[in-house]
């Protein structure tokens, strides 16, 4: 009785029934559950935290006025926000043609052994970074979804808008051109 | 499975076994155990697994959830809330129905001086035909 009780609660697919009746509570509870790790998505889309930030609230806006649209049998709450979320990154990238001053890489948490190899781990972390915000917003999106979020390749297709195919596509291209970045001097740090 | 194909899968999906597309993943397995050009592909690729998975995990100095869903619960119009209990509701309608009675009783008179500015624009018949729009079978008995 009380696990069916926390399932009511807790459960994705109950709170968004619930928001899309205008429930405000149902959806601070539903925030909480996905503010966390769509911030992350959102920070390594965009490459500023500000941004992230911003995105993340104009996604959230699409939880609570379309939560009514969603549908439980075609895949979870966490996958219909997450495609929210990338097209939004996705759009703003479009927009504007964001030069980063990667602020996140500052955010990497490093758990240093000593000085000198927290100094390395941050200028490896720092090259990274930047390589990745030179690839094409898509390809970083494919490396979040798949390769952060273990998304499966159809995942992914339905995140992006596009097929596994292609999805498979953009992270073979994604993987050379983060080889060739990293061994280039191009990577400004 | 040929070569180029378990290239292409390595290429797209990397090093990491179990990420491997499952309907050919034995044959996958199969090739990386027989051809060393295919498994130093399959070992590079999985460097490269880390280094993606590590950027895309690293983790962002936690946000507040409470604060953001705030924010966009202030910055919309609420829509109804089915916690609100409905007789409360139906009180809220009476009331609003109420003060409409009493203002048409009170200010009745009013409401026909022609004070709206497009009021004299419109004549009378206009004003009905964009009140009262008749079906066919209300359009002969008029």
């Amino acid at each position: 009785m009380l696990c069916a009780v926390a399932d009511a609660t807790t459960d994705p697919i109950a709170l968004i029934a619930r928001v899309a009746h205008g429930d405000s509570t149902a959806f601070t509870v539903l925030v909480g559950q996905l503010y966390g790790p769509n911030l992350r998505i959102a920070t390594r889309m965009l490459g500023s935290r500000a941004d992230a930030e911003d995105a993340l609230q104009q996604a959230l806006t699409k939880l609570w006025t379309q939560a009514g649209r969603f549908e439980p049998g075609r895949g979870s709450v966490e996958g219909w926000f997450r495609r929210i979320l990338v097209n939004v990154c996705l759009d703003r990238l479009r927009a504007f043609r964001i030069v980063q001053p990667l602020e996140a890489a500052a955010e990497v948490a490093s758990p240093d052994p000593s000085p000198f190899e927290a100094a390395v781990d941050a200028a490896l972390g720092r090259r990274i970074d930047a390589a990745m915000m030179r690839l094409n917003p898509r390809q970083r999106a494919a490396v979040m979804l798949f390769h952060g979020e273990g998304a499966s390749m159809a995942e992914v297709a339905l995140a992006l808008g596009t097929t596994a195919k292609a999805v498979e596509g953009l992270l073979a291209r994604a993987r050379t051109e983060l080889s060739m970045l990293l061994r280039s001097e191009r990577v400004e740090m | 499975m040929d070569v180029q194909r378990a290239a292409d899968i390595i290429a797209a999906y990397g090093g990491d076994t179990l990420r491997w597309p499952a309907d050919e993943r034995a044959a996958m397995m199969r090739l990386v155990a027989t051809n060393p050009g295919i498994a130093e592909q399959a070992r590079a690729a999985a460097a490269m697994d880390s280094v993606f998975a590590g950027w895309a995990l690293a983790p962002v100095v936690p946000g507040n959830a409470a604060a953001a869903a705030a924010r966009v619960l202030a910055s919309l119009p609420r829509r109804r809330d089915p916690t609100t209990a409905p007789a409360i509701r139906w009180m809220a309608g009476g009331g609003i129905a109420a003060a409409l009675v009493a203002g048409m009783l009170l200010g009745g008179p009013h409401l026909h001086a022609p004070t709206a500015p497009a009021a004299h624009l419109v004549s009378d018949e206009q004003a009905f035909a964009t009140i009262f729009t008749p079906t066919p079978e209300e359009d002969g008995s008029i």
